[in-house]
């Protein structure tokens, strides 16, 4: 419980509130722990609950047509998930799975409508976050439209190469640039590879054609 | 040569769940008596595996970029 209300208390959602509002909403708040594989919902089923990532990373994706998973997404510590469906009552989007050991603090749909309903501070907090990752999802749309993964991660070879900025990228940062997810991205680097435009060792990318790489970003450019 | 490249861990970040001990299929992680993540520079092979399953995000695996060839790079 007390972790619970510490947790609440930093989170951009509640922070505005009293401690004796923070307490009396730590009341009504579930906590989980999921090992690593663990499923916690399904695509398609009804929401009953409202997620919070404590610690840990959760897997949200969909199922193909062909039967294929696909990521969507993952989601780190202090993330919240299927607030969507909570507001409008329609199905979960997603399917989600632990992909590490995760900590996550639930609440039921109802309770969180109505934490909505009760607390403005909350409801704000909440639209305002709404409207960050829709701003987000409509450049990454308009990008996606023009622009395939592979095209992207060459932009990003491209311009990264040599420069000194001090902080080397991870796969899973480069995925995140790309708006993708590291699976995706270590197909995209093993295809570069096949081709011979690239080679990628301990630590190190190296661009053998770069020439290869601007064709990619250029006819897009056409 | 250089020291090899290893996976990078924040120990303020650690909290030594050792899931990065048993997801290594190198067997190259292990917890030290000091306290702490030690990896064998021998066995790692720079997977990724460790970083994937960290719930603390306490490992990193980065990356250099560079171009292979004296030719510049966008922007430069």
């Amino acid at each position: 419980m007390e972790i619970t209300r510490q947790y609440l208390a930093a989170h951009p959602y509640f922070r505005a509130l009293s401690p004796v509002e923070l307490a009396k909403i730590a009341q009504l708040a579930s906590s989980r722990t999921l090992a690593r594989g663990e499923m916690l919902a399904l695509e398609g089923d009804a929401c009953t609950s409202v997620y919070f990532v404590v610690q840990g990373r959760i897997r949200a994706f969909k199922i193909s047509p062909q039967g294929r998973e696909q990521v969507v997404s993952e989601l780190g510590a202090g993330q919240a998930f299927y607030i969507p469906p909570a507001l409008d009552g329609g199905p979960l989007p997603v399917t989600t799975q632990a992909a590490t050991k995760a900590t996550l603090i639930s609440f039921s749909r109802q309770d969180f409508l109505l934490l909505l309903q009760r607390h403005p501070s909350i409801a704000m907090q909440v639209l305002v976050d709404l409207a960050r990752r829709l701003r987000q999802l409509s450049s990454l749309v308009e990008d996606l439209s023009l622009r395939s993964v592979q095209e992207r991660l060459a932009r990003v070879l491209l311009e990264r190469a040599g420069t000194s900025e001090g902080r080397h990228l991870t796969q899973r940062e480069m995925a995140a640039q790309l708006g993708t997810v590291r699976e995706v991205l270590a197909r995209a680097l093993s295809q570069f590879e096949h081709q011979g435009w690239i080679r990628v060792r301990r630590g190190l990318i190296e661009i053998i054609d770069p020439q290869a790489l601007r064709r990619i970003v250029s006819e897009e450019d056409v | 040569m250089g020291k090899r490249v290893m996976p990078e861990i924040e120990v303020a970040l650690c909290d030594l769940c050792g899931e990065c001990v048993a997801s290594c299929p190198q067997g190259a992680a292990s917890i030290a008596t000091s306290g702490q993540i030690v990896l064998d520079e021998e066995r790692c092979v720079y997977c990724g595996d460790c970083e994937d399953v960290c719930p603390a995000g306490a490992i990193r695996l980065p990356f250099e970029i560079v171009l292979l060839t004296s030719e510049k790079p966008i922007g430069a």
